[in-house]
């Protein structure tokens, strides 16, 4: 099969009983889940299991999945959850106990950053400090600026309301300051940029 | 984790699932199964929003019929009595019906674009005017009935509970069995001879009245030896 059918198409495939159209879904997921719970997850995490479950639970829900609607975020939220879970049950580290953020409604902001092009060192930066950060701030860096998800895709991930999702990113940046080092300044972060390819 | 220890893991996943997929192992749920999941989580949104809906009129209703809203005018200490008297059951039972239901609504795409407390205001202000209207319908009026008949199984206890007197709180309710200058005497008798039975003598406040025998009275004040130093009373309704 080739691939330049796009994920929904094949997720629709898959619906209809082809098994290789799932093979080509495995093939552009799996990476791509593999980092964002490497990023998510605690180190001890059997990241591997963890993965394999994930796609198991894809399989069986794919009838759940509506064609007409975005692939990415569904199958993100799927992991979500899984990741959500381990973390709760290894007790490592508080998650979501009361997201207040999510409680009260916030207006709808954008990032005040302007798109540029990709900026690897502010990636590696980036990484550097996200392991300090928690995990519900971990993983809105991770959506946004690795996996290059928009603000409504990631509200579809976490199942929280939009402006939910600029306050929770904004808070990240405002901890992650703390930890990135800049060589010019030390008050101000360095630039974060993301690329201009939305995660589709 | 480097980049050979990934690809073997990945490979490891793809073989796995790859493999119980083509050897039926794991199989795709039906859209029926979802239908029913989606047909099920709505039946149960449904349902909790009815009940809490029919709690909430209860919570109405228990509040005018046991006349408890007069402690609101008979200062703070009425306000404070009422308080203690509210039907806080109910009302917890209430709000954890609504909790329910937006937790079930959390998995709709509406349930999650609006922050949770405008969803929360949203039903709980939706369940409040529908209990409000429910109460004004003779339903809850009828299961009195049926309690105090002793047909009413279950809540029946509950509903007769709503004219119980609540001497610790100086609540007392009862009938005008005779009428004096400064005072009046009054009646419980409920038939079921617990302890919140009894006559009692009245001491009237200033402006409060005329009372007239027959009538039902609702008595907030301190009781003493039979007579009842009453701060406020009301005239309750009939049936």
């Amino acid at each position: 099969m080739s691939d330049p059918l796009k994920d929904e198409e094949l997720a629709a495939r898959v619906q209809q009983g082809d098994h290789e159209a799932f093979a080509v879904l495995m093939n552009r997921y799996s990476g791509k889940l593999l980092r964002y719970g490497a990023r998510l997850l605690p180190r001890e995490a059997n990241l591997g299991d963890i993965i394999q479950d994930i796609f198991i639970t894809v399989y069986r829900n794919m009838q759940d999945f509506d064609a007409t609607r975005q692939f990415s975020p569904w199958i993100y939220r799927i992991a979500h959850n899984a990741f959500v879970d381990v973390i709760r049950r290894k007790h490592t580290e508080p998650l979501y106990v009361f997201d207040f953020d999510a409680v009260i409604p916030h207006p709808v902001y954008h990032d005040p950053v302007p798109q540029e092009k990709e900026d690897t060192r502010t990636r590696v930066l980036l990484e550097k400090g996200l392991e300090n950060l928690s995990p519900a701030y971990r993983e809105i860096i991770d959506l946004y600026y690795f996996e290059n998800f928009s603000y409504q895709q990631i509200a579809d991930i976490l199942h929280v309301p939009l402006g939910t999702v600029g306050i929770r990113l904004a808070r990240a940046r405002a901890a992650l300051k703390k930890y990135i080092p800049h060589p010019d300044d030390a008050d101000t972060p360095p630039e974060m940029t993301r690329t201009h390819t939305q995660n589709t | 984790m480097n980049e050979h220890n990934d690809n073997l893991i990945l490979k490891k996943i793809h073989d796995t699932v790859l493999h119980q997929v083509e050897t039926g192992s794991l199989r795709v749920h039906s859209r029926r199964f979802f239908m029913i999941r989606f047909a099920a989580t709505v039946a149960v949104a449904v349902l909790a929003f009815l009940f809490s809906t029919l709690v909430m009129s209860f919570i109405f209703f228990s509040i005018h019929e046991s006349g408890e809203q007069f402690l609101l005018g008979f200062g703070g200490a009425g306000v404070l009595t009422f308080l203690e008297l509210f039907p806080w059951v109910a009302f917890v039972v209430d709000i954890a019906l609504l909790v329910l239901l937006e937790w079930l609504l959390q998995g709709f795409k509406l349930g999650y674009r609006v922050s949770l407390i405008v969803i929360f205001i949203g039903i709980f202000g939706g369940s409040a005017v529908l209990g409000f209207l429910i109460d004004l319908t003779p339903l809850h009026s009828t299961l009195l009935g049926l309690a105090n008949k002793g047909e009413l199984p279950i809540v029946g206890g509950v509903y007769e509970s709503l004219r119980d007197n609540h001497a610790a709180q100086g609540v007392f309710r009862g009938m005008v069995v005779a009428v004096s200058e400064h005072s009046i005497i009054i009646a419980h008798e409920d038939n079921d001879r617990d302890g919140d039975d009894g006559v009692w003598n009245v001491q009237v406040p200033l402006g409060s009245g005329p009372f007239h025998v027959g009538e039902r009275v609702y008595v907030f004040g301190l009781l003493a030896s039979s007579t009842i130093e009453a701060q406020g009373i009301q005239l309750l309704s009939s049936n």
